[in-house]
């Protein structure tokens, strides 16, 4: 069991991590769990549909981010930049997928905006052939369906 | 085709299209982040996309957005094909539009053509279109930008949009309906540059309040009993009545510009009355004519009631007249929580022999300042009404941390070697330290 100001967050693959409440409380549905019912901060969080490899990525951008809230001096604007650069730069597109799922289903704000950005970057600039590429969108418009959706917005193309 | 390979492709590397298949909200979240044409451009993905795309609730029509449509086109049809544009968004749109952001650009044409048959083919009748239809799609903000030189006036549609929380509006004729019912939950209304005809506004829930290079202020009569947040900058007339039942107020910022005449003055708004209507205020942003407006000549000692919450104070626009100097002792006595004080010099600055006799005599502070920790001696000239001010400082407040003094590069040596003089001045806080910064 968690020690005091800690709790514990179990993966949907049975992995128990120890954080400070401060880190896991970044995520709203945690902390909404918290504050309705005593029991949690006592025992396991189940975090349900999140697996430990995801959950120990997310603990990591948590913990960052909230000593940084804590105390600006320790931890600079550039500093969370830099981090929030390399966090992202390093995830294959099946993590990425995950962690959007996982922080819009716990709620942390800061992460959602950071992944979002990310999946816009991947799509700023480019051809429609390009983004369904990366993505691996299929194309389900016949021909004529097509011309005409391109038709209808051609200034945005 | 193109497409089997890249999906041969993807599926030998394992990756299955999860994007497409992600809620709604974030969807939403991914095309926030794009600038509206690369937005538009997803909806010719695939048919899920193009849903996407015509349900989406945040239409950024911005100044990007016409500057792109700008680039690509004859500027003589620029008018012509920004209409088709805007109308065409707006008519594969389903459903909910909840924020509406419009730049109208400067239109060319219009203003070389106005032989042609302007009546019928007005910008502001396709506009006044737009809102309509906007009207009615549940908006909640709202952002017009007008860059024309002619007022949009606002069309009464606006106004029985009952679920705006957000309103900025720029270069505008502003008249409310006697109808209105008001905004029952807008909470920040900007208006810039807007021309008010007779209005009555009761808005129950603003808390952020902006009205900036306006006309006619005093043709609007507003209510507003929760607003926290007050900017009234450079306005055609100096009008706080209206905000004296503001109890809940924390910021306020005013200032007026030089060119409104004075004359009318409204003896029951004074600073004393004003500060007593604002028992919350913290951070308090005045200008030089404002402090004069607002004592008229006789500047109290110090207010009769502290001003307990106010821990930020910024004096811009600041001439070193005789009464401006006395209105800021005054707030200085006033305001025992004081932790920042900022002091803007304006290039108008009066540093008379009188202004200087008066701060250098024996016990002018008359108190000490125990909690100022911070000061800010912005566009700093040099002058001698400066330099005494800031000793006083430095000998009034025990718990000084630093005075950062921001002087202009420009400024003459000789000015400069007075400057290095407060470095000399005498401190009442052992860890205050002075600090120079060129801009």
């Amino acid at each position: 069991m968690a020690s005091k100001g800690n709790l514990t967050l179990k993966s949907c693959n049975g992995k128990e991590f120890i954080v400070e409440e401060k880190v896991a409380v970044m995520s709203t549905t945690i902390k909404n769990m918290v504050d309705v019912d005593d029991s949690f901060a006592q025992g396991v969080i189940p975090i349900i549909g999140v697996d430990g490899k995801i959950l120990a990525k997310l603990i990591e951008y948590c913990k960052e981010h909230a000593e940084a809230d804590e105390d600006e001096e320790v931890k600079s604007e550039e500093y969370l930049k830099k981090f929030d650069e390399k966090f992202v730069d390093e995830l294959n597109l099946n993590d990425l997928y995950d962690l959007l799922k996982a922080s819009n289903y716990l709620e942390i704000t800061k992460l959602l905006n950071l992944l979002c950005q990310k999946v816009a970057s991947m799509i700023k600039g480019k051809k429609p052939e390009e983004i369904r590429r990366i993505f691996n969108i299929k194309n389900d418009f016949t021909p004529e369906e097509e011309e005409e959706i391109n038709r209808q917005n051609p200034w945005a193309f | 085709m193109i497409g089997e390979s890249s999906n041969r492709i993807a599926m030998e590397e394992g990756a299955e299209d999860r994007i497409s298949n992600f809620p709604q909200n974030v969807i939403d979240h991914i095309l926030d982040c794009l600038p509206i044409r690369d937005a538009a451009r997803t909806s010719s993905l695939s048919s899920k996309w193009r849903h996407y795309w015509a349900e989406y609730p945040n239409l950024v029509l911005d100044d990007q957005f016409t500057e792109e449509i700008k680039q690509k086109r004859n500027l003589l049809r620029f008018e012509v094909d920004y209409v088709n544009i805007v109308s065409g968004i707006l008519l594969q749109h389903q459903g909910a539009i909840t924020k509406f952001v419009l730049h109208f650009p400067e239109m060319i044409l219009y203003l070389f053509d106005l032989n042609s048959n302007t009546d019928e083919w007005n910008i502001y009748s396709n506009i006044n279109n737009w809102m309509m239809f906007l009207s009615r799609k549940g908006l909640r903000e709202l952002t017009l930008q007008n860059s024309n030189p002619d007022p949009y006036r606002i069309p009464l549609y606006l106004f029985s949009c009952l679920k705006l929380t957000y309103m900025s509006i720029s270069r505008c004729i502003f008249r409310a309906p006697v109808s209105s019912r008001g905004f029952a939950n807008l909470t920040t209304l900007v208006l810039s540059e807007v021309t008010f005809e007779s209005s009555v506004l009761i808005i129950p829930q603003l808390h952020v309040l902006n009205l900036r290079n306006c006309s006619g202020i005093r043709l609007l009569n507003i209510s507003t009993p929760l607003l926290r947040r007050l900017t009234l900058l450079d306005n055609d007339d100096f009008e706080l009545r209206s905000y004296m039942n503001c109890k809940s107020l924390v910021h306020a910022y005013i200032g007026v510009s030089n060119k409104v005449e004075l004359g009318r003055q409204d003896e029951s708004v004074s600073l004393t009355t004003i500060l007593g209507c604002w028992p919350k205020i913290s951070a308090l942003y005045l200008d030089g004519s404002t402090l004069d407006r607002l004592t008229a000549g006789t500047v109290p000692e110090s207010l009769p009631s502290r001003i307990m919450h106010l821990k930020y104070l910024a004096l811009f626009r600041i001439s070193y007249h005789p009464n401006e100097i006395a209105c800021i002792l005054c707030l200085l006595r006033s305001s025992p929580n004081l932790s920042r004080l900022e002091i803007w010099t304006h290039r108008t600055i009066n540093s008379s022999m009188e202004t200087v006799e008066f701060l250098e005599e024996p016990g002018v502070m008359g108190q000490k300042m125990y909690r100022l920790k911070t000061v800010m001696m912005k566009h700093y000239m040099g002058s001698a009404a400066e330099l005494v001010f800031v000793k006083l400082l430095l000998t009034s407040s025990p718990s000084l941390e630093r005075i950062c003094v921001e002087w202009r590069k420009n400024l003459a040596p000789s000015e400069r070697l007075k400057a290095d003089e407060l470095i000399q001045f005498a401190r009442a806080s052992s860890k205050a330290q002075v600090i120079f910064k060129p801009i």
